[in-house]
């Protein structure tokens, strides 16, 4: 049904798996991953930036999704929500503390700000406050009020140390 | 109240879908066939529609239908006036004239596009101001001042002219907020598809209150409200917003449904969320108030007025919520109060957390505020001079009484005050500011009480339904929505704790309006205050049928034997069988009914009419906040350093949860009382996404020193009083209060922008 | 919608063999400006755009004796993060800092900041301070080289060419000499948000507290982005003073009322201009009391 046939076949992997689309040049990375991928995880909330609720890793770095045009996203390396589970569905450390800390409320902010955790538990095991705050800057949360997601943020930073 | 799980921090019970993306939002609900709408707004504001061309968009490749007003099977006008397609007039930005539907998105966006409206403006009342002239159009024909019907609530109390006569210094001010978004980070969405089961239509999405929508989309397709079934989705986010445009879109998707047969799905833009969805009101409040020497209000006038906007269906409501609460929590003898709200050609009020409460909370605590400086008196003593305490009667003549309801205010400033180390920093900070040129620092305090539950507003019933399967587990339905609150959480706890079982036990089913009863909407914090009462009654009735079941299993007195534990036990605590072994033996050989309904409703409150005295609402809540600020005098631009809070609530059922509530509504009241503001000119809307409507991240939050404080609600269940709303009034008075401190300067309107501080008055484009 | 035609590159010559052509090609890396006016409609019909993110040539943060070079496609991420830049020019760390949130700084470019020249773009106030020169590059591989001043030709307009790449932009490094700076962006909340204005100042004073060096350059002050040069030239050779700080600042409000006229913004733009400029300066330099 498209009224345009200008499609052009990008390809990236997406949480480890390879994947190939045929797309229109507008689309946007996050139409690939919630139209073709299905992988609905990623939101949408505002589509110019401003969220964070489309956030995702590319090629390790949080990224807006509604702001990436499919084809720079053309051999990437992508990792969304639905990749930071364990292989049998094991929550992630980040994923339990967001949990035991109360962090999570309507939900819907919750998978681009552990995307956000992840990126910056990666660079930096062991924040403190103030990069906490900053590292979660671009991720709005409308419910929390944010003290219980650095709270779960603190949480995760030590149970993973520990665990090392 | 503490019990094995009332008072207790349960995880949610939500938790797993959520953080794993796996939970299902309105956006990720698909259906098989489904078409993409697409709305076509009011090209202007406020138009005459000639004609309406709908041929163009038809003849695009991949559309199926274009609806108008002519294709309304039913009524074209719902609750609140609020036309399903706008025929003849389009009355503000928002208003929608025609909707595609399409295979796809893009298509259904061209579509919308070749839509051909041709129109002739008209003039329009843009503001609030504007609406209170004499002699200026009417937004409705046949209502010419403007005046939205049973908006208009006299309060009067005592002698307010013979108070002002035995004043000393009679002062008045006037204040000003305008509209604020709910801002919910999940923008609307549903789904409408023809009924798979039975004749009629199903709708799908992220909904505050089904049972609105329910009869809504059923008078406009004309059919009967057992033909509508509405679903829940997960919710992210609501906040009182996801009302009147849910219910305007699933109307329409239901009229292409039926034109389609197929189901069609809306999904709003953040921008068109903005256009059309409902706002927090706008009021203009003029206060008078007469004092004595010794710093007692002797006399209060209040005139209040509210901007509708171009449809109403809840300032009658929120506008008597605000007449009650309009004189804040003091005892003053002579009240008169007067509230209004006004019909424009603009963008309209709805509900949104708080409802009328910051707008007039933000007026009384900066008037008693003005006072004390008037008087010379600082503001915490001013305040305890004049603060309600036990044995008084508030505004609308209610008694405060141990026990019934509790005037904790006194020792809640005087605590605080003490925490936040009030007095010294007042005088500290003054010093401070002497010396530094750019930077200066204020504290300031505020004071609120609020009525829980809907009170006067109308009647407040819940409803709730527990099924115990033969397995032992338990469906738990409740006629309220969970939007992200941690109800269901909550709910479960209550029917864990009334059952004395696991809480793992209980699935908390989504709601459905074909399952559970209309329990009104899930507003005004009473998710859990009435809601969860309507749990109790639920478990509690499902309890003595289990019971009766445990005395014919045993033997033994029902009066005897409880359940707790996840097991039957006799009194002592002897365990005399599991809970699966004691529902096996209820379904067989008892047969006995293991389901039951809850309701809860208090009935209505006995209120004059004339002057609003009686039983306004069962309970009150109270705060106290205490606000440091730093204010850069350079640019104008205040940073919020720390704020110290005590809330009164009754039992907390889950204290995270207050808490997640209680920090979240205080995010929401600094953005408001900062930078939450919607521009606009001539009724089109200037901020329309999160680049221009700025709300707090996570940088902007203060340190928050929290403080819960605990009281019996014999009303609610385990004590427990509705939260979701306190929070959100406090903090801009006491952001304004603290910023006189700190520079000297009184701001009267929201939000304290960079050019309201700097220069004392905001800028338009 | 616009886009016709999607083309990935890697190197720079490919790209300029995009730009000769005579359909227009648009440069796109980042996309944070882009894909907004694709959204908006505004981008125009039938456009081809040339993807020039994976150029690894442009994305080099190098230091050249004395100079910087950053290539147009370097992430403002990969700016705030590189202690070269840390070191040669803390104004630009900042600025690079301030930029949108984390996810926007991993995308947006600093080459994409001065082509769009828009009147809030947080590093050219702090690229003016630095005396920067861009470099271009036309589709016949001929250099140009010009002040990033002459290059900021009005709102939003740039002397970039139809045919023309930015390359780079580079700077004298700041770094070990008695160099000081100050970068303070004015937003309407914490962080994330749109600059109302930006302020970048550069100072050098000898033993004596002569001011020998001052630059001084506001975003969204001035209708073209620029330099205060009349506002530089009253303190420089100069003892500062409050008094001069507060001359200066207030030729600065001066040059602005002369370039813009008096706007809607001015009645708060003005007085928000002298006095931040004050404060800064009395903070950067060391005065006499
Ligand atoms: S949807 Fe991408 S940032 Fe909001
Ligand atoms: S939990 Fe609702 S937006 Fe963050």
């Amino acid at each position: 049904m498209e009224h345009k046939e200008n499609k052009t076949a990008v390809s990236m992997t997406v949480n480890g798996k390879h994947i190939q689309a045929e797309v229109l040049p507008e689309t946007r990375l996050l139409d690939v991953l919630r139209e073709e991928l299905h992988l609905l995880g990623t939101k949408e909330g505002c589509s110019i930036g401003e969220c964070g609720a489309c956030t995702v890793l590319m090629n390790g770095r949080t990224v807006n999704a509604c702001m990436v045009l499919a084809g720079s996203a053309d051999g990437a390396e992508i990792m969304t929500i639905e990749g930071v589970c364990g292989p049998e569905g094991e929550l992630h450390p980040i994923q339990q503390a967001f949990i035991d800390a109360g962090a999570v409320h309507c939900g819907f902010c919750t998978p681009g700000m552990i995307i956000s955790t992840l990126s910056l538990l990666m660079k930096n095991p062991q924040p403190k406050d103030d990069q906490i705050q900053e590292a979660l800057s671009g991720n709005l949360c409308r419910c929390t009020g944010y003290h219980q997601i650095f709270k779960a943020v603190r949480l995760a930073s030590e149970r993973m140390h520990r665990k090392e | 109240m503490q019990g094995t799980y009332v008072g207790k921090n349960c995880l949610r019970v939500d938790g797993y879908e959520k953080v794993t993306g796996k939970a299902v939002f309105s956006a990720d609900f698909r259906m098989e066939r489904q078409l993409y709408a697409k709305s076509v707004y009011a090209p202007k504001p406020h138009i005459r529609i000639t004609a309406v061309n709908i041929e163009k968009a038809l003849r695009i490749p991949g559309v199926a239908a274009v609806a108008t007003s002519k294709n309304v099977p039913g009524a074209n006008e719902m609750f609140g006036r609020f036309p399903a397609f706008a025929d003849q007039e389009a009355k503000y930005t928002g208003d929608v004239i025609a909707v595609a539907a399409a295979e796809t998105r893009e298509a259904a966006e061209a579509a919308a596009r070749a839509v051909e409206v041709e129109y002739e403006e008209l003039e329009g009342l843009w503001s609030l101001d504007a609406a209170m002239q004499e002699g200026v159009s009417a937004v409705h024909p046949d209502v010419p001042d403007n005046e939205i019907e049973y908006t208009y609530f006299p309060l009067r109390k005592g002698d307010a002219e013979a108070g002002f006569l035995q004043s000393d210094t009679v002062m008045e001010r006037s204040y000003f907020v305008g509209w604020q978004e709910q801002a919910y980070i999940e923008p609307e969405s549903v789904v409408v598809s023809p009924a798979s089961f039975h004749h009629g239509y199903d709708v799908y999405g992220c909904i505050q209150n089904p049972y609105t929508i329910r009869q809504n989309v059923a008078s406009v397709m004309g059919l009967h409200q057992s033909e509508i079934r509405v679903v829940l989705t997960a919710v992210g986010g609501s906040f009182g917003g996801k009302d009147e445009s849910v219910m305007n879109m699933a109307a329409r998707c239901a009229v292409l449904a039926k034109m389609t047969g197929r189901p069609v799905r809306m999904d709003l833009t953040r921008e068109e969320s903005f256009r059309e969805s409902s706002k927090r009101h706008p009021f203009r409040m003029n206060y008078r108030m007469g004092l004595a020497q010794d710093g007692t209000i002797k006399a209060l006038q209040t005139k209040l007025t509210c901007q509708g906007g171009a449809y109403n269906n809840k300032a009658q409501f929120s506008n008597w919520r605000a007449v009650v609460h309009t004189a804040g929590p003091y005892r003053i003898e002579n009240i008169t109060a007067d509230v209004h709200a006004k019909y424009t050609n603009t963008i309209y009020g709805g509900a949104y957390r708080g409802f009328s409460g910051p707008q007039v909370v933000f007026a009384s605590e900066t008037m008693v505020d003005e006072a004390a400086a008037e008087l010379g008196m600082n503001p915490k003593d001013f305040r305890l001079h004049n603060v309600l305490r036990e044995g008084d009667t508030i505004a609308c003549g209610q008694l405060l009484k141990e026990g019934i309801i509790a005037a904790p205010l006194q020792k809640m400033i005087q605590e605080l005050c003490g925490m936040a180390d009030f007095d010294a920093k007042w005088n500290s900070f003054k010093e401070h500011n002497a010396q530094s040129k750019y930077l200066k620092k204020g504290i300031g305090l505020a004071v609120t009480y609020r009525g829980a539950g809907l009170g006067g507003e109308g009647v407040d019933c819940s409803s709730a339904m527990i099924t115990i399967c033969r397995d032992g587990s338990v469906q738990l339905f409740s006629g309220h929505t969970e939007m992200g609150q941690g109800m269901r959480t909550v709910h479960s706890q209550i029917a864990a704790e009334a059952l004395g079982i696991d809480i793992k036990r209980i699935a908390f089913k989504h709601s459905d309006t074909s399952v559970t009863l209309d329990a009104g909407p899930t507003v005004a914090s009473r998710g859990t205050q009435s809601g969860g009462r309507a749990v109790l009654h639920a478990a509690l009735k499902l309890k003595d049928e289990l019971l009766r079941g445990g005395e014919k299993k045993t033997g033994i007195p029902k009066e005897q034997l409880d359940v707790a534990g996840d097991s039957l036990v006799k009194q002592g605590g002897e365990v005399l069988c599991s809970f699966d072994d004691l529902v096996g033996y209820c379904v067989f050989p008892l047969g006995l009914n293991l389901s039951a309904q809850g309701w809860y409703s208090p009935g209505l409150s006995h209120i004059d009419p004339e002057t609003q005295q009686g039983d306004c609402y069962q309970t009150y809540t109270n705060g106290v906040i205490i606000t440091e600020i730093t204010v850069d005098e350079s640019t104008g631009k205040i940073t919020v350093e720390k704020i110290t809070i005590g809330y009164e609530l009754g039992t907390a059922v889950n204290p995270d949860i207050a808490y997640g509530q209680l920090v979240g509504a205080l995010a929401q009241g600094l953005g408001y009382a900062l930078f939450e503001e919607l521009e606009e000119r001539n009724g089109e809307l200037l901020s329309a996404n999160f680049d221009e409507y700025l709300i707090p991240t996570t940088l902007d939050m203060p340190e928050v020193d929290f403080h819960l404080y605990g009281s019996e609600n014999p009303e609610g269940p385990y004590g427990a009083k509705g939260i979701g709303e306190l929070g959100i009034e406090l903090i801009a008075p006491s952001i304004g209060n603290a910023l006189y401190h700190a520079v000297g300067r009184r701001l009267r309107e929201l939000p304290f922008n960079l050019e309201r501080v700097k220069i004392g008055k905001a800028l338009t484009r | 919608m616009g886009i016709e035609k999607y083309i990935q590159v890697t190197s720079i010559s490919e790209v300029l063999s995009c730009l000769g052509g005579t359909s227009p090609a648009r440069i796109i890396c980042g996309g944070t400006d882009m894909v907004i006016s694709l959204r908006e409609g505004s981008l125009g019909e039938h456009i081809t755009l040339v993807d020039i993110s994976r150029v690894k040539e442009l994305q080099q943060i190098t230091q050249d004796g004395q100079d910087i070079e950053i290539g147009a496609a370097a992430v403002m991420a990969d700016i705030a993060e590189s202690s070269c830049i840390a070191e040669s020019s803390l104004i630009l760390h900042h600025a690079a800092r301030s930029v949108g949130s984390p996810q926007i700084r991993s995308r947006g470019t600093i080459g994409g900041n001065i082509v769009t020249s828009a009147q809030c773009a947080d590093t050219i106030p702090a690229l003016l301070a630095l005396d920067a020169q861009i470099t271009l590059m036309n589709s016949e591989q001929s250099v140009r080289t010009l002040p990033i001043s002459q290059f900021l030709t009005g709102p939003k307009q740039t002397d970039i060419r139809n045919d023309e790449l930015l390359i780079s932009v580079r700077f004298p490094s700041l770094a070990g000499g008695v160099y000081r700076g100050s970068y303070y962006k004015l937003i309407r909340r914490a962080a994330v948000a749109k600059s109302r204005m930006s302020f970048a100042l550069i100072s050098a004073q000898d033993r004596q507290g002569i001011v020998e060096d001052i630059r001084i350059s506001i975003g969204s002050a001035l209708s073209t982005h620029g330099r205060f040069k009349e506002a530089e030239k009253m303190l420089i050779g100069k003892k500062a003073s409050l008094d001069a700080v507060e001359k200066t600042a207030e030729c600065c409000v001066s040059q602005v009322v002369e370039q813009t006229g008096i706007r809607w913004s001015s009645a708060y733009k003005l007085p928000v201009i002298k006095d931040v400029l004050c404060r800064e300066l009395e903070t950067l330099l060391e005065m006499e009391d």
